[in-house]
């Protein structure tokens, strides 16, 4: 069963290895860390290379974390720094020396629009796992409500109150980024 | 807008609907976005455990290595710099140290060793060529493997080149893991064999079809059983290969 993430403690067994803290830091933010690494990175490979690497960094600092912060935005400051040095060092292999600096200069997406996707990519994994999928379907592959419901083998009727209900928990999740943006 | 005029624009709103707020644009386009939907490779708990459990068994004294974030994070800061030479010699961190005036006796039969060791397997060990001809790199362990090392050792052959991988520290792949070394560049990443090393440290015999001056970079990951052909990123060993002239 997975470990409560709200939990006081789990930073510390995180820090001291424990496993089940292990397993539960990283199935709550492995996924909006990999959001974060393939936008910046526009590779899986890469992606999940920035995964490992963050989570572990984090686990080597998680020491010195303050326990009353939210783990969220600390985990996504080191996800974010980490798909930037990938960034720079598969752009040093692939670009000659002398182009190297204005290589390096490149930024590839900025702190917001970056953050924003793990705000996204945390709510939508918040859902249910029907009322996700119905998201999914709609926004990603772009069906209808009678098209999902065809896809799903379920009434329409199911697929909009599913979908009703997706969207309300979402807006409601997502509130806050929307503010922050305004 | 409120709560329910953000989850109904969400829901049905559209691009040019003037109710639409930039934000809840940008969050409608964040839910079209692949990348919010795109999981990472299966197994990369228990792939962040065994890192864990292998650095946590090289450093007991300090487990968990405690590490400031501000110092494990400086930006452009490669996550650990590959050796200048080859270096076969493993971390040995957690050792108590040796009493000083033991170590030039040490030194001196280390010496005598390697001399007769040399002399034995005919082998040239500095020059960075051994006496079949085939150069020898340094591959360095990642943050994946911090402890881990090899010295690669390629030859060109009539089918191929050949890549000798003397790997030492790696730690065995756990059941239903293993690991898969490539050859990458600019043209793709190739794949040249798996191992497991679960019979401890070995020499692992690896063949790549292609011309590693095109893929110069010499990696090995660790997969995944069912995990797909793809490699899992997750890269534990790495090193350049790709200069062969003498």
């Amino acid at each position: 069963m997975a470990e409560p993430i709200d939990d006081p403690d789990l930073v510390a067994r995180f820090a001291a290895g424990d496993e089940a803290a292990v397993r539960a830091v990283y199935d709550r933010y492995a996924r909006p860390v990999f959001t974060v690494a393939l936008r910046i990175l526009g590779d899986r490979t890469l992606a999940d290379e920035a995964v490992q690497l963050t989570m572990l960094k984090a686990w080597r600092a998680a020491g010195s974390f303050d326990p009353s912060r939210e783990l969220a935005p600390w985990l996504y400051t080191i996800a974010r720094r980490v798909a930037i040095d990938l960034y720079r060092r598969d752009r040093r292999a692939d670009v000659p020396t002398e182009l190297e600096d204005d290589a390096l200069a490149v930024v590839p997406l900025s702190f917001e629009r970056t953050w924003e996707a793990w705000e996204v990519r945390a709510a939508v994994d918040q859902l249910a796992d029907e009322e996700r999928e119905v998201v999914r379907l709609a926004h990603l592959v772009g069906l209808s409500h009678r098209e999902i419901a065809e896809r799903l083998g379920v009434p329409v009727g199911t697929v909009k109150s599913r979908s009703a209900r997706a969207h309300r928990r979402l807006a409601f999740l997502l509130r806050h980024v929307a503010e922050t943006v305004e | 807008m409120n709560d329910d005029e953000l989850a109904a624009f969400l829901e049905n709103g559209s691009d040019d609907e003037p109710g639409g707020t930039v934000a809840a644009r940008e969050l409608r386009d964040l839910l079209a976005d692949e990348t919010v939907w795109d999981d990472p490779s299966p197994g990369g708990a228990d792939a962040l455990l065994a890192a864990i459990r292998a650095e946590q068994a090289e450093r007991p004294e300090q487990a968990p290595q405690r590490e400031r974030a501000d110092q494990a994070l400086q930006p452009g800061a490669p996550s650990r710099p590959p050796a200048a030479a080859p270096s076969p010699t493993p971390s040995r961190a957690g050792r108590a140290p040796r009493p000083a005036w033991r170590r030039p006796a040490l030194l001196a039969a280390a010496a005598v060793l390697l001399v007769v060791a040399g002399l034995t397997a005919g082998f040239l060990v500095g020059s960075g060529r051994n006496e079949a001809g085939g150069q020898e790199f340094a591959i360095a362990g990642t943050d994946l493997a911090p402890a881990a090392s090899a010295v690669a050792t390629v030859e060109d052959q009539p089918s191929g080149v050949r890549i000798e991988l003397d790997v030492q520290d790696l730690g065995p792949a756990a059941p239903g893991t293993y690991y898969q070394a490539w050859v990458k560049g600019p043209d793709g990443l190739v794949t040249i064999g798996t191992f497991h090393m679960r019979g401890g440290d070995d020499v692992v015999d690896l063949w790549a079809g292609v011309d590693l001056e095109r893929y110069p970079t010499l990696t090995v990951t660790l997969q995944q059983e069912g995990g797909g052909q793809e490699s899992s990123g997750r890269v534990v060993l790495s090193g350049d290969i790709g200069s062969t002239s003498p």
